[in-house]
């Protein structure tokens, strides 16, 4: 490893660990700092953060790193992730030195060049996710749906119901009536099984996943359920079907097919409306709903959608740019990632982990961290090809390989989760390569989302998909550098 | 047994006098000339600097002799607020013509005062100026608090009803009064609330105007006292019903369904036994902010259903601004003014419409000719309090009706005392309480310590007594809170971040803390409480107080099931060492309506029997009234050896409550046939009688 890759990733390491105190310190996030992974969103229920604590952010970072906020824009861009914290934090230091540099001499140092796109073909290699590019552009400019049999949706009842959920989740469940946590499913060694969401819906509880099959965890359940427990378990899903609805312009469409209550639906939060329960969820960056129709409705409810969307010019996509999308935007998908074995840790998703209750991987869960992260996801881009499996070289030794890939039609980048060692598993480093090592290619991490998503400046008390042409938003665009004016924050 | 009890009757309130200080003047008379003239009183703030800000006005009260005192510069906030209460409380009296030279024409003893304001900061607790306020009109009755924030005044009126209702009192001056400070403009500002232009409801440009002033009304019975030279008072209209409730959402942000407003509408018409078709016009809170209007308007149509959009929807802050404390009281006098000139008030400088807005915001200069019968005014507020009133036009008055009280019982109770040490003498077993396991399933986060000893106190009742709140259950259980001060950690919090700084850069999440009723929020949220929430201030021993309010609201309201009465204290650690403890009490009171869980048979069940509040120091009349409201014949025993009072445990605001908790312990255990708690200071006295009944 040079010098400058080392000094960076100590000068990025100091730095999260001065946006983990600030956290904890001024923000009251309730959490030990090292739990506090550098992928953790900030809002929503990543660190249960809200608008008022984004006021008192700003001061904080202002106060703590003596930078400066120009405007609300790039405030919504940065506000994401811890890392983007981070990204800004060391965007503002050289460019303050880069200023300081240029005043001492008039040798300005070029920044980073960034390699030039290579011409060798990919080899041959693992897989890779293939969404359709228009499909892509709707998601992301306007509204799109999509049947999602891979989501599991268990209504869990009786006296110990919540006691077993507890018992098998791995995050705290603060549940309360129509709000949905996100947590894990682990096992015994504090593997991932399943994504999760828990909530409360009177008096039963809801077990919404992606990953195992109903009688899997239906099976999960019972198992570690106390002997003679009072526990009914009814896949939902068995008797319905799970429409997802995405995109900026989602909320205006789920409105006017659900009624306008659903508007204001805060993220994570579910309503029951006409026969249909609606979620606030999502995993693609932009609004994103996730239907539950009985199965007997299903026709009529997808010709109401269609002949409702004809006005948002509504696209029917696939899984994979479902899939691409929550890869662009840093949303762990249990098929891809989450079927290597991985521990919460290595995801980057302690947030959702309590090491505060008995759960049954306690041993692995405290083993794993006496030994403090070994390896960890990160976000890479790059000008040329990634495939799952690609391993990752730094001077010519491997250090991790992709855990998934594919293509960002919109960033106009390929985009890749690779598995990285301790301690090169920092945003913000352009030295890394990936793939055929005789040709490989250069590769840039940085902290997700790598998208500027147009739902970040959307408000559906203001806007509107028919006045979207008049409505000025920032472009939709790749987020891996820091904010404008700045240099850039990777090293050379 | 108890037999049934008698049905009671529920007679008409009458308004019969009101006083206002507000931006556009003094004077109901004012208020009156500015709304039919057009004309706002936002103007540039000169009290403080604003520099560095990029808003520089507000709806201030024009600097005038005109006041009691004149509004210095230099004075201190409270003392504007007080100067703003006095002037109006004083032109309300005297338009209610119940001046007779100096002294009141009625038994000051029966009159009452119920003193709204958001205001946290009075150096002898808030509470004073209600005090303050009553001593100014000579008024000797109960002096009651509420601090609600920005519904604290709306919800005063509807306290000052049910003290008529009750028969505590005979007439009641109630409304309330707030002063805007530099903190104030700050963290409204540091939130992106306000907007650089004038506040204009439901209109595309977004964003509020802070205000100030004061609002007070004069209530009474309608088999009140004597009129005042027979005939000649004027009845301005009715408040015929109000209504309650907790969002149960978020700190500051209103639930985006609108059901909390919705919430509260339907516990004000159902008090009113008024139907939406019966609403010809809705004054709304109308805040002008990105998520107020759209929220509110949700929660109208929730209520009003298709009439909504035949009835007009306006707001008065775009008059006056926003008066915090005071805004429910001077847009309910707005309102009553405008319909005695057969009007409605217009929303003032509204442009274009927003989405998702009221169908008829009233955009026009001037009022609009519209008679009205009956009116909704609503107020909604930080910590998610909403407060709704019913006000029938004079000639509308809603017929009297009878209400069958119901039973109240204790259903639980949880204390937090994390620091006792050993027995108390004379308690039996008041040993250290810790944090209750019921606290475990709750997310803390931000919760100051204060929010945190209500919730722990609150939890463990509700653990105690078997209630899950879940589904529906959760709009039928509310909370009435008494608190003596705002969390010390976050007013030091906030403090010390303007301190360093400055007031630009406050700290936001702080500011929203230090409003008494954040707790109140915090406690509400964390355990889903969306009935009826109320909070409540007496200064020292203020949980009695709200035990006392709590009953008589849930015996002879139909709009919850259950209302756990709360306090909390927190110390100040950079106070002088004192023999203050810190402490959370709870006791939840529940009719038998409560639908979960079904009572446990065979032990015995404690009966709130009777609860009476009085005058300053009245302990004794109270304490009589609330026996003889539980059929217990004192005899010849003097009250003192029937009562407890004084604190058990120096707990501020919870030590009655604390009290109340053992007492209820030694009547369930049959230790004893019946049990009286009191409770008296400068503000008012409370008695309340616990007797045992067998299970049924």
């Amino acid at each position: 490893m040079t010098p400058e890759l080392s000094s960076y990733i100590a000068r990025r390491e100091a730095v999260l660990a001065r946006v983990r105190a600030l956290l904890v310190e001024r923000l009251h996030v309730d959490r030990d700092p090292d739990t506090i992974d550098p992928d953790t969103p900030l809002f929503g229920t990543g660190l249960g953060l809200d608008s008022v604590d984004a006021v008192e952010m700003v001061v904080s970072l202002e106060d703590t790193f003596g930078l400066k906020l120009p405007d609300d824009a790039l405030g919504r861009r940065v506000m994401r992730t811890v890392g983007k914290l981070v990204d800004l934090v060391l965007a503002y230091e050289d460019a303050a030195a880069a200023a300081k540099a240029r005043a001492a001499s008039a040798t300005a140092e070029a920044p980073s060049a960034g390699q030039a796109p290579s011409a060798a073909a990919s080899v041959a290699a693992g897989a890779v996710i293939d969404a359709p590019p228009h499909e892509i552009m709707a998601l992301r400019t306007g509204v799109v749906w999509s049947r999602a049999p891979e989501v599991v949706c268990l209504r869990v009842s009786g006296d110990d119901a919540f006691a077993v959920l507890d018992r098998v989740c791995a995050g705290d469940l603060f549940v309360r009536d129509g709000q949905v946590r996100p947590t894990l499913v682990l096992d015994r060694q504090a593997r991932v099984i399943a994504d999760a969401y828990v909530g409360q819906d009177d008096e039963a509880y809801l077990l919404i996943t992606e990953g195992p099959t109903p009688a899997f965890l239906t099976g999960h359940l019972r198992a570690e359920a106390p002997e003679g427990a009072d526990l009914a378990i009814e896949d939902l899903t068995a008797s319905h079907d799970v429409i997802s609805v995405h995109g900026p312009y989602a909320w205006e469409l789920i409105g006017e097919l659900l009624g306008p209550d659903l508007i204001g639906l805060p993220y994570l939060y579910f309503y029951r409306t006409e026969g249909v329960f609606c979620l606030r969820a999502g995993k693609t960056g932009e609004y994103g709903y996730d239907l539950l129709v009985p199965r007997e409705e299903t026709a009529s409810f997808v010709a109401r959608l269609a002949e409702k969307g004809s006005a948002f010019d509504l696209v029917e996509v696939g899984l994979a740019a479902l899939e691409q999308s929550a890869l662009e935007n840093g949303f762990f998908n249990v098929r891809r990632e989450g079927r290597q074995g991985l521990t919460p840790d290595q995801l980057g998703l302690q947030w959702r982990v309590s090491y505060r209750k008995e759960l049954l991987c306690d041993q692995a869960l405290r083993a794993l961290r006496e030994q403090g992260p070994r390896r960890r996801v990160t976000t890479v881009l790059s000008e040329r090809a990634l495939h799952e499996g690609d391993p990752v070289w730094l001077e010519g030794e491997q250090i991790g390989h992709l855990v998934s890939a594919g293509y960002s039609s919109i960033a106009g980048r390929h985009v890749a989760l690779a598995l990285l060692d301790q301690p090169y598993f920092h945003a913000g480093i352009t030295r890394f390569t990936a793939g055929d090592p005789a040709s490989p290619a250069p590769i840039a991490t940085v902290s997700p989302p790598a998208l500027v998503n147009r739902s970040l400046y959307i408000n559906p008390q203001r806007h509107a998909y028919s006045t979207r042409e008049k409505d000025r938003f920032p472009p939709i665009a790749a987020d891996d550098l820091g904010p404008p004016g700045a240099d850039p924050g990777g090293v050379p | 047994m108890t037999a049934p009890a008698d049905p009671k009757p529920r007679v008409p309130v009458a308004i019969t006098g009101a006083g206002v200080v507000s931006a556009v003047g003094f004077g109901a008379p004012a208020l009156w000339g500015a709304l039919a003239e057009g004309r706002d009183g936002i103007r540039t703030i000169e009290r403080f600097s604003t520099e560095g800000f990029s808003v520089h006005t507000a709806g201030m009260v024009p600097v005038s002799g005109d006041l009691a005192s004149p509004a210095e510069p230099a004075k201190k906030t409270a003392d504007h607020a007080l100067d703003f209460a006095i002037r109006a409380a004083r032109e309300a009296v005297i338009a209610a013509k119940l001046r007779d030279g100096e002294a009141l024409s009625v038994p000051a003893v029966r009159v009452a005062v119920v003193f709204g304001t958001s205001l946290a900061t009075h150096p002898e607790g808030i509470h004073r100026l209600a005090e303050l306020t009553a001593d100014a009109i000579g008024a000797r009755g109960p002096r009651l608090t509420i601090s609600t924030a920005c519904s604290s005044s709306a919800n005063a009126i509807g306290v000052g009803r049910d003290l008529l209702l009750s028969r505590e009192a005979d007439v009641v001056l109630a409304g309330g009064a707030d002063a805007l400070t530099e903190e104030i403009f700050a963290g409204f500002h540091n939130l992106g609330l306000l907007t650089p232009d004038k506040c204009a409801p439901f209109s595309d440009t977004t964003g509020t105007t802070l205000g100030e002033g004061a609002g007070f009304v004069v209530l009474e019975r309608e088999d009140g006292p004597p009129l005042r030279g027979a005939g000649d008072v004027e009845r301005l209209g009715w408040v015929s019903g109000y209504g309650l409730s907790c969002d149960a959402y978020h700190a500051t942000s209103p639930d985006a369904t609108g059901a909390g407003v919705a919430r509260a509408s339907r516990g004000a018409l159902s008090d009113a036994g008024l139907s939406p078709d019966d609403i010809d016009y809705v004054n709304a809170h109308g805040t002008g902010t990105l998520a107020n209007d759209p929220a509110e308007w949700r929660g109208i149509v929730a209520v009003l259903g298709e009439r909504a959009a035949k009835v007009p929807v306006s707001a008065t802050k775009s008059v006056f601004g926003h008066g915090q404390g005071a805004a429910g009281a001077l847009e309910m006098i707005a309102t009553l003014l405008a319909m005695r000139h057969g009007s409605i008030p217009q929303t003032l400088h509204h442009r274009s419409p927003r989405p998702r807005c009221p169908e008829d915001p009233v955009a026009q200069p001037v009022p609009r000719r519209h008679p009205v019968a009956h009116a909704l005014c609503n107020s909604s507020a930080f910590g998610g309090a909403n407060a709704v009133v019913v006000i029938d036009a004079p000639a509308h008055r809603a017929p009297a009706r009878a209400v069958v009280p119901r039973p109240v019982y204790v259903r639980g109770a949880g204390l937090f005392l994390p620091g006792i040490a050993g027995d108390v003498p004379g308690t039996g077993t008041l040993a250290s309480m810790p944090v209750p396991r019921s606290a475990a399933g709750l997310d803390l986060r931000g919760f100051d310590p204060l929010s945190r000893y209500l919730t722990f106190a609150t939890a463990e009742a509700l653990r105690e007594a078997g209630v899950s709140l879940r589904g529906a259950l959760r709009d039928r259980v509310g909370l009435f809170a008494a608190l003596v001060r705002i969390s010390p950690t976050s007013a030091h919090e906030l403090d010390d971040s303007v301190k360093e700084r400055g007031l630009l850069r406050l700290s936001a999440p702080a500011f929203t803390r230090v409003v008494l009723n954040a707790s109140t929020g915090a406690c509400a949220r964390a355990l889903q409480l969306r009935g009826p929430t109320t909070t409540l201030t007496t200064g020292d021993g203020s949980g009695l107080f709200a035990l006392a309010m709590a009953a008589s609201h849930l015996s002879l309201r139909a709009d919850s099931d259950a209302l756990c009465v709360s306090a909390a204290d927190e110390i100040d650690r950079d106070e002088a060492p004192s023999r203050l403890c810190e402490a959370g009490a709870c006791l939840l009171l529940a009719t038998p309506d409560l639908a979960s869980p079904a009572e446990s048979t065979g032990s015995a069940r404690v009966r709130l029997a009777g609860a009476a509040l009085a005058g300053p120091f009245e302990r004794e009349v109270a304490t009589r009234r609330a026996l003889s409201e539980a059929g217990i014949e004192p005899g010849d025993r003097p009250l003192s050896e029937l009562s407890q009072e004084g604190p058990l445990v120096a707990a501020a605001g919870a030590h009655p409550l604390i009290r109340a908790a053992l007492a209820v312990q030694a009547v369930r255990a049959g230790e004893r046939p019946f049990a009286v708690v009191s409770y008296e200071n400068r503000s008012a006295a409370a008695a309340v009688v616990f007797t045992r009944e067998p299970s049924p």
